[in-house]
């Protein structure tokens, strides 16, 4: 079991809203590690729409990304790829 | 009847969600009122409850795939709300709703719809407490997911709203996408709601049903009671509660054309205006703001007639960069592609006076326009460089307004080609041919107009101005109304000279006025030659219906008689009652001196 960490930018003009929450849970509950993301204090479950509106992520936010279990890997290069692409829009 | 007769009723504002008026009884739909059921379980039936749990959600994710089906049919599954069905989707199976529920089933032994009601509430006060307004709001769509899931708990589809008859009006503070897709299916007859955008999904649902929807009337559900007769105007964006006699048959004529209207759309939207005899007409639509290029499209519409570029001008304290234009005209582009999008160069001066002094240029009544344009010439490139850089972004015409001699042809092409160097040689692209247009709207251009059509692309008439300047009148003096008519033997014979014009020169020419847009004048306007009407987006479908129904020959007929005709009563006779005849449905016939809402 891999434990990965990584800090990354939100970068789409309205932040980490419902739908890149919704890109961002969806691509998260692909895998089997669990996927956390953390800021100002606050941590989300990845696999969450909710807690992830609720760490109210502007765009330019810093956020903390650990991925932990046996497919941390490549969930932590499709959480990367999405957040780093501005979530497709 | 006859409670009200005397007192007209009482007329509510708020915002067109969804066409079509109908008259009816209230129906309140209020969803707070939903008794969830309290029930503490035997140990025995606690892993039931689980699974109970998760059937609703799966019925409720098939509710949702429904609700894209039913707008990806009507076209209008795209963008941001199939954004929020998604999110819907995933909101269904979030571990903070369904862990916490399946948790509090499981250890305090609660039914399904108990523990989902405290978990709702839970998330409610935690989204409650959210400073940024952005993400607060968003605690409306887990109370939609939630209460929709209290609907599959309950039964699914039909369980909760038996009291709700088909054809009733609903009346509601706010109801989730899935209870309007669910109420839309009964069928109820409309939609009548105190929060809630146009854009807003509910919204979008009603329109892909056709089912009248007015949104936004604040606190409209306070002031109607459980089998209230109202009227809901989708078109108005307006409701009326107890209507008068009066109300109710004026409103009963206005629903026969609305009806009229939407059958008319469904049949010929995405139909060409063709006579059955093969004369091909080309209808657009006049677009003032960006937000109205949808409305062309979905009315059938077949591109862009006119576009008026003053809005970015006009109410605002400093004028727009070339770069803010630039982006405006390349989303209009975008968006119509690959329908044509006819842009009218700056139509200012006269009465619409820009917001800031511009350097050695002094208003006066007729320097607008073009006339405007060629002498505040920094103005005009910048103007004209937004849009040759956009013209590399989908089809663009350009269109010139108040044309009335040669020279401003030339001194307009010589700017342009003189912008398209400066652009090219600055490595920008810009489309190889952008055609060049004229409108015809000051007599002398049309006595001209042999010779201006000759360095067109394609005409358009402006017949609201060229009316007036053609019998000296002004429309804002009451005193010479009797004049003014689009129908005066003087402005068909003009309007024929500009059409021969235009066929003998080989071009397009259209027709952008008021009178493009009115169904009577569909059949003179084919007739004396015009191959494109641009109008209001609302007016394409029966102005296409007129067009499509009736051959060229026919069309020709009539026209002939009227040339014959010298007084202008008895043209306007003579059309009139032609086309009360031919299209009793789509022509009602005037009632002189009536007031304009009950014609």
């Amino acid at each position: 079991m891999d434990t990965l960490q990584k800090t990354l930018t939100i970068q789409n003009e309205k932040g980490l809203h419902v739908r890149a929450a919704t890109v961002l849970a969806q691509t998260a509950s692909r895998f089997a590690s669990s996927v956390t993301l953390e800021h100002g204090g606050e941590k989300a479950n990845g696999k969450s729409v909710m807690n992830l509106l609720l760490l109210t992520a502007a765009k330019g936010t810093q956020v903390h990304v650990t991925v932990s279990g046996d497919d941390a890997q490549a969930a932590m290069e499709a959480v990367t790829q999405v957040i780093e692409s501005g979530f497709g829009e | 009847m006859g409670r009200h007769t005397e007192n007209l009723g009482t007329v509510l504002r708020g915002a067109r969600a969804s066409p079509g008026i109908v008259l009816g009884k209230a129906v309140r739909v209020d969803r707070e009122t939903v008794k969830v059921e309290h029930v503490r379980l035997p140990e025995s039936l606690v892993k039931a409850e689980v699974s109970r749990l998760h059937d609703a959600v799966q019925a409720a994710e098939a509710e949702i795939d429904e609700l894209y089906g039913s707008l990806t049919r009507s076209g209008m599954g795209h963008g941001e709300h199939r954004g929020l069905l998604d999110a819907h989707k995933m909101m269904l199976r979030d571990p903070m709703l369904l862990d916490d529920t399946a948790h509090r089933i499981r250890e305090e032994r609660l039914n399904a719809e108990w523990a989902l009601q405290l978990t709702l509430h839970h998330l409610g006060d935690i989204f409650a407490k959210v400073e940024d307004p952005f993400f607060r709001e968003r605690g409306s769509d887990i109370a939609h997911v939630g209460e929709l899931l209290l609907r599959m708990l309950a039964g699914g589809r039909d369980g909760q709203d038996t009291h709700v008859a088909a054809g009733s009006i609903v009346v509601s503070r706010n109801i989730s996408p899935a209870d309007a897709l669910a109420l839309g299916r009964l069928p109820v007859a409309a939609f009548v709601l105190d929060s809630g955008t146009p854009t807003s999904h509910t919204a979008i649902i009603a329109r892909s049903l056709g089912i009248p929807a007015v949104v936004g009337l604040q606190n409209a559900s306070d002031h109607i009671a459980e089998g209230d007769q109202i009227i809901v105007d989708g078109d108005e964006g307006e409701i009326i509660v107890h209507p008068s006699e009066d109300e109710e048959l004026l409103y009963e004529r206005r629903a026969r054309r609305a009806r009229v209207f939407m059958k008319t759309l469904r049949q010929n939207r995405g139909q060409p205006a063709e006579t059955p005899d093969g004369s091909r007409m080309t209808l657009r639509g006049n677009l003032d703001f960006i937000g109205e290029a949808d409305r062309i499209l979905e009315f059938g519409g077949e591109g862009v007639g006119l576009f008026r570029t003053e809005f970015l001008f006009l109410d605002r304290p400093q004028l727009p960069s070339e770069e803010e234009q630039f982006q405006v005209y390349v989303s209009v582009l975008q968006r119509m592609n690959p329908n044509v999008v006819t842009i009218r160069t700056l139509d200012v001066g006269g009465d619409k006076v820009l917001p800031v002094e511009r350097l050695n240029v002094t208003a006066s009544p007729g320097l607008r326009a073009i006339r405007y344009c060629l002498h505040d010439q920094t103005l005009f490139r910048a103007h004209l460089r937004a849009l040759l850089r956009a013209s590399a972004y989908g089809k663009m015409r350009l269109l010139i307004p108040f044309i009335s001699c040669m020279s401003e042809v030339v001194a307009v092409k010589r700017i342009l080609a003189s912008v398209r160097a400066e652009l090219l040689d600055e490595g920008h692209p810009v489309a190889e041919h952008v055609p060049l247009g004229f409108m015809i709207e000051v007599p002398s251009a049309a006595l001209i107009s042999d010779l201006l059509a000759r360095e067109a692309d394609f005409f358009s008439v402006g017949t609201n101005d060229l009316i007036q300047y053609t019998l000296a009148i002004s429309r804002d003096d009451p005193a010479l109304d009797y004049l003014y008519h689009p129908l005066d033997p003087s402005i068909l014979r003009v309007l024929r000279m500009i059409t021969r014009s235009a066929h003998a020169a080989g071009i397009p020419v259209a027709l952008c006025g008021e009178m493009a847009g009115e169904p009577r004048y569909a059949l003179v306007l084919l007739a004396l030659g015009f191959t494109e009407l641009s109008m209001n987006a609302r007016s394409i479908p029966l102005v296409k219906e007129i067009v499509r129904r009736t051959p060229m020959a026919e069309a020709i007929k009539l026209l002939q008689r009227l040339m014959r005709e010298s007084s202008v009563a008895e043209i306007t006779d003579v059309v009139d009652s032609f086309m009360v005849e031919r299209f009793p449905e789509i022509i009602t016939p005037r009632i002189r001196g009536a007031p304009r809402h009950m014609r």
